[in-house]
C-alpha cells in the first residue's frame, strides 16, 4: 500500500473500521514499461482486472456489513453498561442515605442525652450557688456549697467535650466534599 | 476474408464482455461507496447518541449526589447548631451566676465598710472570701466554656458554608432540575422564616 493511500486513510476516522484498498493498487507495481504496454494492448488483462476489482468490492461490502453489525452491538452494550453503572451508583447513594440517617439518629440521641445531663447539672449549680449566697447558712456550710458548685461547674466542659466528640464523628461521616473543585467547575460553567 | 470477419467478431465479443465486466465493477464500486458512507454515518450517529446518553446519566448522578451531600451536610449542621445552643445555655447560666455572686460580693463589701462591729466584720470578711473564691472558679471555667462555644460556632459556620456551596452547586451545575430544586428550597426557607 502506498504512503499516499495511508495518508488518505488517516483523514477518514472510522474508529476500528478499516478502509478499503483503492482499485488503483491492483494496477500498481508494474515497473517494466514494456509489460505495461503489452498489458494495455491485451484486452483480456483489462477484463481480468475489472473482474478482480468487482470481487474485491463485493468482499469489502460484506466486511462492512459485519463491521456495521459490530458497531451496533457495541453501541448497544455501552448504552446498557452506562445504565447499569448509573443504577448501581444510585443504589449506593440510597444505601448511604439510609446509613447516614441511622447514624445521625444515634448521634442526635447522644447529643440529647448530653444536653439533658448538662441541664440537670446546671440546675444543681444554680441551687448550690443560691445556697452559697444565702446568709441563713453557716460559713462552713456555705464553703461546702461553694466547693460543690465549683466541682459541678468543672464538669460542664466535659459535657462540651463529649458533644464535640459526637459532632466530630458526625462530621467525619460526611462524604468528602471537594468545595474547591465545585467552585472551579462552577466558574468554568 | 474469413479471418477478417472472425477477428472482428472476436473483437466485438471481447468489447462486449469488457463492457459488461466494467459495468459490474462500477456497480460494485458504487455499492461499496454507499456502504462505506453508511458505516461512517452510523459510527458518527452512534457516538453522538452514546455521548448524549452518558451526559444525561452524568447529570442525573451529579444532581442526586449533590442533593444527597447537601442533605447530609444540613443534618450535621443542625446537630452542630443544637450543640452550640447547649454550650451557650451553659455559658449563659454560669455567667448569670457569676454576676449574681459579684453583686453579692459588692453588697458585702459595702456592708464591711459600714460595719463597726469587729466580730460581725470578721464574719463578713470570711463570707466574702468564700464568694470571691467562687467567683474565681466561675471565671476560670467561663474561659473554657467560651473557647468551647467558639469552637462550636466555628464548626457551625464551616458546615453552613459547605451546605450553602452545595446548594448553589446544585443550582448552577444541574440544569433546570437543579434550579427548580434550589427555588423550592429557597421558598421553603422563606416560608419557615415567615412562620
Amino acid at each position: 500500500m502506498s504512503t499516499e493511500n495511508q495518508k488518505n486513510r488517516k483523514k477518514v476516522n472510522l474508529g476500528n473500521i478499516k478502509g478499503v484498498d483503492p482499485t488503483d493498487a491492483l494496477r500498481n507495481g508494474q515497473d517494466n514499461p514494456w509489460v505495461s504496454v503489452v498489458k494495455a494492448l491485451n484486452p483480456l488483462g483489462h477484463i481480468a482486472t475489472a473482474y478482480a476489482n468487482t470481487l474485491a468490492y463485493k468482499l469489502e461490502v460484506k466486511r462492512l456489513d459485519v463491521e456495521l453489525e459490530r458497531i451496533r452491538s457495541q453501541a448497544e452494550i455501552l448504552h446498557q453498561a452506562i445504565d447499569a453503572n448509573l443504577q448501581i451508583r444510585m443504589e449506593q447513594l440510597q444505601q448511604r442515605r439510609v446509613a447516614m440517617l441511622a447514624f445521625y439518629d444515634s448521634v442526635n440521641q447522644e447529643l440529647d442525652r448530653i444536653h439533658i445531663d448538662r441541664m440537670k447539672v446546671l440546675e444543681m449549680i444554680e441551687l448550690v450557688t443560691v445556697k452559697t449566697l444565702d446568709a441563713g447558712y453557716s460559713i462552713e456550710e456555705r464553703t461546702l456549697f461553694r466547693e460543690m458548685a465549683t466541682e459541678m461547674v468543672k464538669q460542664l466542659p466535659a459535657f462540651g467535650q463529649s458533644a464535640t466528640g459526637s459532632l466530630k464523628t458526625l462530621v467525619k461521616s460526611l462524604p468528602k466534599v471537594e468545595i474547591e473543585s465545585i467552585l472551579v467547575s462552577g466558574e468554568e460553567d | 476474408m474469413f479471418w477478417w470477419v472472425a477477428g472482428a467478431a472476436v473483437g466485438v465479443a471481447v468489447k462486449l464482455i469488457y463492457d459488461i465486466v466494467s459495468e459490474e465493477e462500477r456497480d460494485a464500486r458504487q455499492r461499496w461507496e454507499k456502504k462505506r458512507d453508511e458505516v461512517q454515518c452510523t459510527v458518527v450517529k452512534r457516538r453522538r447518541r452514546l455521548s448524549n446518553h452518558l451526559q444525561r446519566a452524568q447529570d442525573r448522578w451529579d444532581f442526586h449526589n449533590l442533593v444527597e451531600e447537601h442533605f447530609s451536610s444540613m443534618m450535621v449542621a443542625n446537630a452542630a447548631w443544637k450543640t452550640l445552643q447547649n454550650a451557650r445555655s451553659s455559658l449563659r447560666t454560669v455567667a448569670r451566676l457569676r454576676t449574681r455572686t459579684w453583686v453579692q460580693v459588692s453588697k458585702l463589701q459595702k456592708k464591711i465598710n459600714m460595719e463597726r462591729d469587729w466580730h460581725r466584720r470578721g464574719e463578713l470578711i470570711e463570707e466574702i472570701k468564700v464568694l470571691r473564691q467562687m467567683l474565681a472558679d466561675f471565671n476560670a471555667e467561663l474561659g473554657t466554656l467560651q473557647s468551647q462555644e467558639q469552637g462550636f460556632y466555628h464548626e457551625l459556620c464551616q458546615l453552613n458554608e459547605q451546605t450553602r456551596l452545595l446548594k448553589e452547586a446544585v443550582r448552577d451545575r444541574c440544569g433546570s432540575r437543579g434550579r427548580s430544586w434550589y427555588k423550592e428550597r429557597e421558598a421553603r426557607k422563606n416560608r419557615h422564616h415567615g412562620d
